[in-house]
């Protein structure tokens, strides 16, 4: 049975650890702009917040 | 990320938290490489009352309407009317108030300008509930710079001079800068000194801590991520996260519903006759204070408001004084002539006076306890002031609108 090598594995190790490591960087870079984007939407949903709870907190009419 | 492992999607979970919570990459200055100079832009402006001590947060320092006329209001809550029903005034109701821009005074003649085609006016909410003369003096003194074509302050007369006008709701600070502003200018001098002395007879004490009410918002759980910075909706420097903040706010600024998110809530089991006396307004000192025997013996807290006229007309704009609709004193002969007393001597003074106090309201519908509306009461409101504007032919259309 002959068996079936994908191209990744025939790469060199050096090759093959650096495509690893630059899978393994724009994973991160994707998850800390998803979690900025996330920290954002939340500050921003707080401050629209914050504009209208200003006008709740009331001393008397 | 084809071929990475779930161990290796942990750790770069782990080091996106590493970046935004650790090294703070939202912190960044991305000004100086974006060639971002005047972050003015990114400012997140607020259509409402942002505090005495954060004036230039409201969105009529926005550079988008630098070129727009404008209409500022002024006054308490009836004003400020951010309410879009009566659970805007439970207190004791641990329920979210329901309440919108949209729903407010100045929201409504903003729908009814642009449903007229007026595009060269906008009116600016800068009524604040609870806020007497004295703090809505700062907030005109703030704003004075932007020389606003017509300004008008309403109220359930006489609620603006109750408490001795709220004079100890300013800071010493504050009363500084309104020094600067009203004893510096030779033409409202004299007022000023006549209207500051009878504050301090009537006992005034500066606070030297701002009141709560003039405060920041509480803490919420964002400001852990992004720290307690009073900065923060001023933008001051083009961070990435302020950058992004400012585009959610600009986005959700252009999609804004011009309705409030939640039902207008009625409440018809309520007895509209207790409940309109129960809330006791004003309060027994307020009470002895109008019936002495006028609410402003000699006109000294007037000088308050002429001060506003004063400066108004050295910029060539107007400034409306604007007794608002009161369901209990709707025909009051006492109260007109009262009113109509103090009309004359403002008008003297060039504050244009009107008094829609008989303005019929639809109790529980429209009014839920007198002097405050529904989002109905206060479209009737935004309508009458704009014909007032128009009466007058202040409000000139926009070149080319029909």
């Amino acid at each position: 049975v002959p068996v079936i090598e994908s191209s990744f594995e025939k790469q060199p190790p050096l090759v093959q650890r650096l495509k690893a490591l630059a899978s393994f960087l724009l994973a991160s870079f994707l998850y800390t702009m998803a979690l900025v984007l996330i920290v954002s939407a939340l500050r921003a949903q707080q401050i629209a917040d914050g504009q209208l709870t200003i006008n709740f907190e009331y001393r008397a009419f | 990320m084809p071929g990475l492992s779930p161990a290796a999607h942990l750790g770069a979970i782990l080091v996106a938290l590493v970046m935004v919570f650790g090294v703070r990459v939202q912190d960044l200055d991305a000004g100086a490489f974006l060639g971002i100079r005047d972050v003015r832009g990114f400012s997140v402006y607020t259509p409402v009352f942002p505090g005495l001590a954060h004036i230039d947060q409201h969105e009529i320092f926005s550079p988008r309407f630098a070129g727009t006329k404008k209409i500022v209001l002024l006054g308490g809550s009836p004003v400020d009317s951010v309410g879009c029903d009566f659970t805007w005034s439970r207190r004791e109701s641990s329920q979210r108030p329901n309440a919108a821009y949209s729903c407010s005074i100045a929201g409504q003649m903003n729908e009814l300008l642009s449903a007229a085609g007026v595009t060269n006016w906008r009116v600016f909410n800068l009524a604040r509930n609870g806020a007497g003369l004295t703090p809505m003096l700062y907030v005109y003194a703030q704003i004075r710079s932007l020389q606003p074509e017509i300004v008008i302050y309403g109220d359930d007369f006489p609620f603006l001079f109750l408490d001795n006008a709220d004079a100890n709701d300013l800071t010493a600070a504050q009363y500084a800068e309104l020094e600067e502003h009203f004893a510096a200018t030779a033409q409202t001098a004299g007022a000023w000194k006549a209207y500051h002395e009878h504050l301090v007879r009537r006992g005034l004490r500066p606070r030297f801590t701002p009141a709560s009410w003039t405060d920041r918002p509480r803490m919420m759980a964002s400001d852990l991520i992004f720290g307690r910075d009073d900065s923060a909706s001023a933008v001051r420097r083009a961070t990435i996260g302020n950058l992004l903040v400012a585009a959610f706010a600009q986005a959700r600024d252009n999609t804004r519903v011009e309705a409030p998110l939640l039902p207008i809530r009625f409440a018809p089991l309520r007895n509209w006759e207790v409940a309109a006396r129960a809330e006791p307004r004003p309060s027994s000192d307020d009470v002895a204070e109008i019936a002495n025997p006028s609410p402003d013996p000699g006109f000294a807290y007037s000088q308050g408001l002429t001060l506003i006229s004063t400066l108004q007309r050295l910029h060539g704009g107007t400034f409306w004084f604007t007794a608002f609709p009161d369901y209990d004193r709707r025909g009051d002969a006492e109260a007109a002539a009262t009113l109509t007393a103090f009309g004359e001597y403002w008008r003297a003074h060039h504050v244009l006076f009107k008094s829609h106090v008989d303005l019929e309201m639809r109790p529980v519908y429209e009014t839920y306890d007198g002097v405050h509306h529904t989002l109905y009461g206060n479209r009737i409101i935004a309508a009458t002031l704009l014909s007032d504007l128009r009466a007058s032919g202040l409000l000139e259309p926009s070149p080319g609108s029909p």
